[in-house]
């Protein structure tokens, strides 16, 4: 074997943590287009937490038991606990990114809808009117609230006392533990950074 | 990486993911730098790129002091805590926007002042114009926008193609859905 081929080798074999890392994830966002266009989950939050995080270590953890036994004859790899580490941070570092990214492909980001249409109008433009008539309410605040809803941030109650057990349109938010826990999360991280809380 | 690299490389990892914030928090509230509304994107932005100086500071003690003995398992370190680096800006860097521009954070966060909030009250505490006209003036000071006469027009085109793999996306996921 010569030089430039066993470099190369080594190479191969030294890059192994990073496509692996980068292979979990693959194989997680495989399954997530899977999961989303046969199931479409309505605990979308908590679906892809399993998809990208849970699923991806778990396999990963359950491979490494059932593969390492038989390398020890040096016919094939044990990860260390250092290399299972550096895979899975990557594969979780993939999936955050991911993930954070999730909420305007789930919602329809408007800044980008408006960057679109923008575009599509070419050198003509738009006015201010033109791009606010885009958006419904419904779609601005109502669906945001769905998926609030379906991922146990908020509850909604409806107060059917008096005038509204007729109009029914009296409804409360109500928000849940879990939902107040990311809502001070957010307020002292931003005090921390010293800013005003954000105008959404 | 290759070699034995020892849990000082797993350190230094982790520390490598706390540069964006640091440095952010260094700018915001050392320096008083990207206060401005139509700044703070971008603060987070350069601190990210900041956070590379820090960053090659953590790489340079790694490999001369502690580092693997093979000039490949440098290399493929150096390129994995890079890799490493980049996502935790990029992931930094959508935690900041959440926390300045989602809807859903802005409604839990007024839900939770009071525990409760009356939906009929959502017109006046965020009103629907004013989530738009707010991305408006957002895209504007980004460059996104320009204004030409009373029309908007495409300014910089930086979020064109992120914009079309978004709903490229969207698309593939939520084939039924509306655009």
């Amino acid at each position: 074997m010569g030089a430039g081929s066993r470099h190369r080798r080594t190479l191969l074999f030294s890059l192994r943590i990073i496509f692996l890392g980068i292979g979990l994830f693959l194989v997680a966002f495989a399954s997530h287009i899977a999961v989303w266009r046969i199931v479409k989950p309505s605990k979308q939050m908590l679906w892809l937490t399993i998809v990208f995080i849970v699923l991806p270590i778990g396999g990963w953890l359950i491979f490494s038991a059932v593969a390492g036994p038989h390398s020890e004859d040096g016919a094939g790899w044990t990860a260390t606990p250092l290399d299972t580490f550096l895979i899975l941070l990557l594969n979780l570092l993939l999936s955050a990114a991911y993930i954070m990214s999730y909420p305007p492909i789930q919602a329809g980001c408007p800044s980008l809808k408006i960057i679109l249409a923008v575009n599509d109008s070419r050198a003509e433009g738009m006015t201010a009117e033109a791009i606010h008539r885009i958006f419904s309410e419904d779609i601005l605040v109502s669906e945001r609230l769905e998926d609030m809803v379906n991922d146990g941030l908020i509850f909604v109650k409806r107060d059917i006392a008096g005038d509204d057990l007729v109009s029914l349109k009296n409804e409360t938010i109500v928000i849940s533990w879990k939902g107040y826990l990311i809502a001070q999360m957010f307020a002292l991280y931003r005090r921390i950074l010293n800013l005003p809380l954000g105008k959404g | 990486m290759q070699a034995e690299p020892s849990l000082y490389f797993a350190l230094v990892t982790v520390l490598a993911l706390l540069i964006p914030f640091t440095m952010h928090l260094f700018f915001l509230r050392g320096c008083g730098l990207f206060r401005e509304t139509e700044l703070l994107q971008k603060g987070v932005f350069f601190s990210v790129l900041f956070g590379l100086l820090p960053l090659a500071a953590l790489c340079y003690f790694w490999a001369t002091r502690v580092g693997s003995n093979s000039t490949t398992g440098v290399i493929v370190s150096m390129l994995y805590l890079l890799l490493v680096y980049i996502l935790a800006g990029y992931v930094y860097f959508h935690f900041f926007n959440m926390s300045e521009t989602a809807r859903r954070v802005r409604l839990l966060i007024e839900s939770s002042k009071t525990g409760t909030l009356k939906k009929n009250d959502l017109p006046r505490l965020y009103p629907h114009q004013d989530i738009i006209s707010i991305r408006i003036e957002r895209l504007t000071a980004l460059g996104e926008l320009r204004l030409s006469g009373d029309r908007y027009v495409l300014g910089n085109k930086a979020l064109l193609l992120p914009a079309k793999l978004i709903f490229t996306l969207r698309h593939i996921l939520f084939p039924n859905a509306d655009f």
